[in-house]
C-alpha cells in the first residue's frame, strides 16, 4: 500500500488536467443535478473518473490505420512494405445471434452466427454493459509515490531511483498514471488487415488480407509518467503495466461469397479456421519507478554526443548497476540459496512461491492455458494412469489450438516426444528421439525414471483417435537434415483441429530492451 | 427528452458558445435561486446539449463530405509538422513531419447525471482502494457524454458519430537549436496514415459510438 498524498504542485496538475479534459471533451450542464456541500467535499482533485457502459467503439470496416512513409534507406536488405488496419473495433462477447462481420448488406452489418471457439468466430458483438462500472472506472490521476510511511525503507516498498536513492522525501515524485479498471466485462477486441511486400506503384504484388481477435480484457492494467532519475538523462519517462486476459485468434481463410484480394476491401473471414491461444493470462512490466522506464533517445557516440543520422529510438532504459535497485528489483525474499532472486515455472505451478514479494510486481508472466495436472519432473506424485484433465488432442477449452475451415479436408496431427537434455556436471546425454505417445500405446513404470516412459510432459491423450498411417514421409528428415524417407507407416490422428498443449512462462524480467528507427536517410 | 441542439461547425468556436450559454446555468446550480423543473424546462439547454466539436490541425475538414484538404504553411517553414524537444535531450528534436488531420464528434449529447445508486458488484478490493476513505461512488452526479442511437439499430452500418483523420508523413530527429526548423533528413520509412479506404488520404476515418461515458472527479 503507498501513500497517495497529493502535493499542492499535484493539485494543480489535476485541477489543470481536468479543466483541459472539460474544455475539449465536456461542458457540464449542472442545471438539473446540483451538489451538496458533502458531496463537493468528497472532490480533493486528485483524481478524474470515467465510466463507460453499454459501450461499443467501432471504426467503419473500410477505415484504416496505415503505415507510411519514404522508400527504405539505400544499402539496407530492407523492402518496403504496406500495412494498413482496418476496422478496429471494441465490442461485447454477446451471442452468435448478435455477432457481425466486417461485410454489410442492406444497410446492415452482416450477421455471423459461428460463434467460433470461445466466441472467436466474429469480430463484432454487441454493447458492452460494464466496461468500466461506476463503482470501478477508468482513472487519471496525480499521486505522490513516496513509500508507506513506516515501511518506506523494506524491500519491495517505497523508492528507489536510479542512483539508488531510497529517501521517501527527496525522491519523491509526482506521477500522472492512468489506471484501467481492477475488473470490467469481457470483450472483443477486432482489427483485419493487409499486408503488402515489395509493392511497385499501382502494381498489386498480392495482399494478405488477416484478422486479429481478442476476447477478453486489460483489466489492471496501468500506464504512468513521471520523470527519470538518470543524472543527465532526467527526461520524460513513461511506466506501461500490461495486464491480458483472455483469448486470442489469428486467422486469414476468407468465406466463400465475399472473398477478394482488392485493397481496402473488407471481406468476412470463415469462423473457425486460425491460431488459437485460450485461456491466456499475462502480466508485462515496462519500466519500474523510478530506476527503469520507457523513453525516448536518438543514437549516441561512445562519448555520448548525438548522432545526427535522423534515427531515433525508444528504449526500456537498463537496469542500473546499483545495489538498491538490486534489491529492489529482484526482490525475492526467500534465504540465501541456489534459489534466490528468481523462480520457475515449475515453482510456480507446483506452489511453492514465496509470499508476495516486490518480484511479481518487476515480473511478468504469461500462461497459455492452465497447464493442470502436473505431470513432469518435480510434481510430486506423477499419475501412472492416463489423467482425464490432460488436454486431448482436439481440447478447445484452453491452450493452443490450431484448427482447419469448416469445408477443409482433415489434416493427419502428429508429433515427436520431446527431447531432453541432462545439463548435469559430467552428464551429456539426451534421449533418443521417439515418436511423442498417445497414453494407449505407452504405460508409465511405478517409480524412478520408469515413471516417464510415455515422456516428461506424460503422454498425449489421442484416445481412440490414433491410427497407423501408411505411405507417410519420416519427418525425422527435417528434422535431421537428411534425405527424406518416404513409404513409411506413422501413428498419426486425422483430425479438424488440434490442441498442442498448454504453456507457461515465469519470472519474465526485461533487463533493458531497444527499438533504433534505422529507416531515416539523407 | 428534448434536447437543444447546437449545430456550431466552427470547432473551438461551438465550444465557446457553449461555455457562454452555459455560464448563467452555473450560477442557478449554487443555490441561491432553486426552479423547478418546470421553470428548467423553459432554460435554453437545461435538459441537455447537443453539439458538434471539430478539431483541425494544418487542415480543412469538409463535414458534408467528411474530407480533408491540408492548408499550406507559412513560407519559409519545411513542412507543417510538430515537433518535441524532451528535458535533458537538448538540441536534438523528434519532427513529425508532413502533419495534419482533424477530429469531430458529430451531435454528441452532453447532459448531467448520477451513477447508479447501488454498487455493481464489480469493485473489488484493489478497485476500493483507488478511492480515498469514506469516498461513496453511488448515485454521484456526473457528466455524461452520449449518442442518440434510439433510432439506430445494433446492427446497423452506421459510422457516423466521429471522424478521424490523421497524417504523418515522416517521423526523424532533426538536431540543434533551431531543429524544429530543419528538414537536414528528407527521408523516413516511418510514417502513419489514419483515412478510409474509399478515398485512401483524403477521406476521414469513421467512428460509431455506444453507449455513455460519465465523469466524476475525486
Amino acid at each position: 500500500m503507498t501513500s497517495h498524498a497529493p502535493t499542492r504542485g499535484a493539485l494543480r496538475a489535476a485541477h489543470i488536467l481536468t479543466f483541459a479534459w472539460l474544455l475539449c471533451c465536456a461542458v457540464p450542464v449542472p442545471a438539473l443535478t446540483a451538489l451538496d456541500d458533502e458531496q463537493m467535499a468528497d472532490v480533493s482533485g486528485a483524481g478524474l473518473a470515467a465510466v463507460w457502459e453499454d459501450f461499443r467503439f467501432l471504426m467503419k470496416p473500410t477505415s484504416y490505420f496505415e503505415q507510411i512513409g519514404s522508400a527504405a534507406a539505400p544499402g539496407t536488405t530492407f523492402q518496403r512494405g504496406d500495412l494498413r488496419w482496418y476496422g478496429v473495433s471494441m465490442s461485447g462477447k454477446g451471442s452468435a445471434a448478435n455477432s457481425y462481420s466486417w461485410t454489410e448488406s442492406g444497410g446492415n452489418m452482416s450477421g455471423c452466427a459461428g460463434a467460433g471457439i470461445a466466441q472467436l468466430g466474429c469480430p463484432v458483438g454487441p454493447e458492452i454493459a460494464r466496461f468500466a462500472a461506476h463503482d470501478n472506472p477508468y482513472i487519471l490521476r496525480v499521486s505522490d509515490y513516496a513509500g508507506d510511511g513506516s515501511g518506506a525503507a523494506t524491500v519491495g516498498n517505497g523508492i528507489v531511483t536510479w542512483t539508488g536513492d531510497r529517501d521517501p522525501v527527496s525522491s519523491a515524485q509526482t506521477v500522472l498514471e492512468y489506471l484501467a479498471p481492477t475488473w470490467q466485462d469481457d470483450y472483443r477486441f477486432a482489427f483485419w488487415g493487409e499486408i503488402e511486400v515489395g509493392k511497385s506503384g499501382a502494381t498489386n504484388s498480392g495482399l494478405l488480407k488477416s484478422q486479429t481477435l481478442i476476447s477478453g480484457s486489460a483489466a489492471g492494467s496501468v500506464t504512468r509518467f513521471f520523470q527519470f532519475t538518470e543524472p543527465g538523462f532526467e527526461t520524460f519517462a513513461l511506466q506501461y503495466l500490461s495486464r491480458l486476459q483472455g483469448d486470442f485468434r489469428f486467422s486469414v481463410n476468407q468465406a466463400a461469397g465475399s472473398a477478394s484480394d482488392v485493397l481496402g476491401v473488407p471481406v468476412a473471414f470463415e469462423q473457425r479456421e486460425g491460431l488459437h491461444f485460450l485461456n491466456v493470462d499475462a502480466y508485462l512490466p515496462f519500466g519500474q519507478l523510478y530506476y527503469q522506464a520507457l523513453t525516448l533517445d536518438v543514437p549516441r557516440n561512445p562519448d555520448n554526443s548525438y548522432i545526427t543520422d535522423g534515427n531515433f529510438i525508444l528504449q526500456l532504459t537498463a537496469l542500473p548497476d546499483n545495489l538498491a535497485v538490486y534489491t529492489r528489483h529482484y526482490a525475492h525474499s526467500v534465504a540465501d540459496s541456489d534459489q534466490a532472486g528468481y523462480i520457475t515455472a515449475r515453482q510456480a505451478l507446483l506452489g511453492t512461491l514465496p509470499a508476495a514479494s516486490n518480484y511479481f510486481n518487476t515480473h511478468g508472466y504469461s500462461r497459455w492455458g492452465d497447464w493442470y495436472p502436473c505431470n513432469g519432473v518435480g510434481c510430486a506424485n506423477p499419475p501412472t494412469s492416463p489423467p482425464a484433465q490432460r488436454n486431448s488432442y482436439n481440447y478447445t477449452g484452453d491452450g493452443f489450438v490450431f484448427r482447419k475451415c469448416a469445408s477443409c479436408s482433415n489434416f493427419n496431427a502428429y508429433a515427436y516426444r520431446l527431447t531432453a537434455v541432462d545439463v548435469r556436471a559430467g552428464n551429456n546425454t539426451y534421449t533418443t528421439w521417439q515418436r511423442y505417445a498417445n497414453y494407449g500405446s505407452c504405460t508409465p513404470g511405478g517409480s524412478g525414471s520408469a515413471r516417464f516412459n510415455c515422456g516428461y510432459g506424460g503422454a498425449y491423450n489421442g484416445g481412440n483417435a490414433v491410427a497407423n498411417v501408411t505411405g507417410q514421409t519420416d519427418p525425422m528428415s527435417y528434422v535431421m537434415n537428411t534425405t527424406p524417407t518416404t513409404g513409411v507407416t506413422l501413428p498419426m490422428i486425422s483430425t479438424d483441429r488440434v490442441n498442442l498443449g498448454d504453456g507457461r512462462v515465469e519470472g519474465l524480467n526485461i533487463q533493458s530492451l531497444r527499438f533504433t528507427s534505422y529507416g531515416a536517410n539523407f | 427528452m428534448e434536447h437543444c441542439l447546437w449545430q456550431g461547425k466552427a470547432g473551438l468556436a461551438g465550444v465557446l458558445m457553449v461555455l457562454l450559454a452555459s455560464g448563467p446555468a452555473l450560477s442557478l446550480a449554487e443555490g441561491l435561486m432553486p426552479l423547478s423543473d418546470q421553470d428548467l424546462s423553459a432554460v435554453g439547454g437545461g435538459e441537455g446539449i447537443a453539439l458538434n466539436v471539430a478539431f483541425t490541425i494544418n487542415a480543412f475538414l469538409d463535414q458534408d463530405t467528411d474530407t480533408i484538404t491540408p492548408i499550406p504553411c507559412p513560407a519559409g517553414v519545411p513542412d507543417c509538422r510538430l515537433a518535441l524537444e524532451f528535458n535533458d535531450m537538448d538540441g536534438a528534436w523528434l519532427v513529425l513531419k508532413d502533419y495534419y488531420g482533424a477530429f469531430s464528434l458529430n451531435r454528441v449529447w452532453l447532459d448531467a447525471s448520477r451513477t447508479p445508486s447501488v454498487a455493481s458488484g464489480f469493485c473489488d478490493s484493489a478497485c476500493q482502494a483507488r478511492f480515498p476513505g469514506g469516498f461513496d461512488t453511488n448515485d454521484r452526479p456526473v457528466v455524461q457524454l452520449s449518442y442518440d442511437h434510439s433510432d439506430i439499430g445494433l446492427g446497423a452500418a452506421y459510422f457516423g458519430d466521429g471522424n478521424l483523420f490523421l497524417e504523418v508523413g515522416r517521423i526523424t530527429a532533426e538536431f540543434g537549436s533551431n531543429g524544429y526548423l530543419t528538414d537536414n533528413v528528407s527521408g523516413s520509412v516511418l510514417g502513419l496514415r489514419v483515412s478510409d479506404s474509399s478515398a485512401p488520404g483524403t477521406a476521414s476515418a469513421q467512428i460509431r459510438f455506444d453507449g455513455r461515458m460519465q465523469l466524476y472527479g475525486f
